[in-house]
């Protein structure tokens, strides 16, 4: 019984911890920039060219303008998306942008 | 009645020759396979290398991909098992221990059956749309017959002098469950989960290749719908080696528990 515990355990902490480490890198990306309330307008920008499994994402959590290299352009983001969408590894830095 | 598998724990020596021989063995299939990439001579969308799957492993962690798909897959199979265990462990002690219950529900149970959950998904899809829910019926379903069945042999070959016994010595129905019949029928259910937990990872790949946007199963579908054969290579060693994770961490050590306590084979330290 002692192997299916452990096992458990070390899953459970692996992912807590993965998850507590995606937080703080999400608090930090985010740190320098005010949010604004309810919605606000952004560039993200991304480790690399995204994929569709990166644009989908981010336009689940508001209206996706324009991809410019490594950049995506978003408006009408609400602050807990962009907390949710910053928190990923691959979302190197975040900037509030203008808008159109 | 007992038998006497093993005097003393194997030693170390014994332990750690097993992986070594299995590290070996990976190791020379893999040098076969990277030879062979030459000799065929094919395109990587054709025919990639350990080296090119190795690079899109990496590819997929960097940018995010893995993580998310495996995380999503892991937490529909282990909702679907742990739904589809639990309710066939019921159903199956139900129609059991009640007469009521096996002419009310075998019937429908007994037509059900034969309706393969590959046949259902498609309806799912209909009712509750792409993702989770679909995924997590679709699991439910598979895992809940096996476990139903298992259930309802043991119940059903419990001897009838115990709960004799247990009746004559006064058991209420609640007891004769819990001190007779779920011991006795424990073996059974974990042969039903073993059974069910491998058709369940089975469809799990199914259901996520047509009923999810995300997962392991839609990662080996994507991947070869878009002409990355390397990952569709990664997503296939990711769920084989969730499998091993799965039975070496939970399902062999649960079998093993169950059989020493219940079943005929015991170890000298429970001998003496």
């Amino acid at each position: 019984m002692i192997r299916p515990l452990a096992a458990t355990l070390a899953l459970a902490l692996g992912y807590f911890g993965y998850e507590a480490w995606l937080d703080a890198g999400g608090a930090r990306k985010l740190a320098g920039i005010g949010v604004p309330a309810p919605k606000g307008h952004y560039e993200l920008r991304v480790a690399f060219p995204p994929e569709g499994f990166h644009v989908t994402r981010m336009q689940a959590i508001g209206r996706l303008i324009e991809v410019k290299g490594q950049s995506v352009f978003l408006m009408d983001v609400e602050p807990q998306d962009l907390r949710a969408i910053a928190r990923n590894y691959w979302v190197v830095g975040v900037a509030r942008w203008k808008g159109l | 009645m007992s038998t006497v598998l093993a005097a003393s724990p194997p030693p170390m020596s014994r332990r750690l020759a097993r992986p070594a021989k299995g590290a070996l063995g990976l190791v020379l299939f893999l040098a076969l396979w990277q030879a062979s990439v030459p000799l065929v001579g094919l395109e990587p969308y054709f025919y990639p290398a350990p080296a090119d799957v190795w690079r899109a492993f990496l590819d997929l962690v960097t940018k995010g991909i893995l993580p998310v798909y495996l995380i999503d897959s892991i937490g529909r199979y282990a909702g679907g098992v742990a739904i589809g265990t639990v309710l066939g462990i019921a159903c199956g002690l139900a129609i059991g221990i009640s007469r009521l219950a096996d002419r009310t529900l075998s019937p429908a149970i007994n037509f059900l059956f034969a309706i393969v959950e590959v046949a259902w998904i498609p309806i799912f899809v209909i009712w509750f749309g792409y993702g989770f829910k679909t995924i997590l019926i679709a699991l439910t379903y598979v895992v809940f017959f096996p476990m139903l069945y298992n259930t309802l042999v043991g119940v059903r070959t419990v001897p009838q002098v115990l709960v004799n016994a247990a009746l004559s010595l006064g058991a209420t129905r609640l007891q004769l469950l819990r001190e007779v019949i779920l011991p006795a029928v424990l073996p059974n259910i974990i042969t039903g989960f073993r059974v069910g937990a491998g058709f369940a990872f089975r469809g799990l790949i199914f259901a996520e290749i047509v009923a999810a946007k995300s997962g392991i199963g839609y990662l080996i579908f994507e991947g070869a719908a878009n002409h990355q054969t390397a990952r569709t290579i990664v997503g296939m060693i990711v769920m084989g080696l969730l499998w091993l994770g799965i039975d070496n961490l939970y399902l062999k050590p649960v079998e093993r528990m169950t059989v020493e306590r219940w079943g005929s084979v015991t170890t000298a330290e429970r001998r003496e």
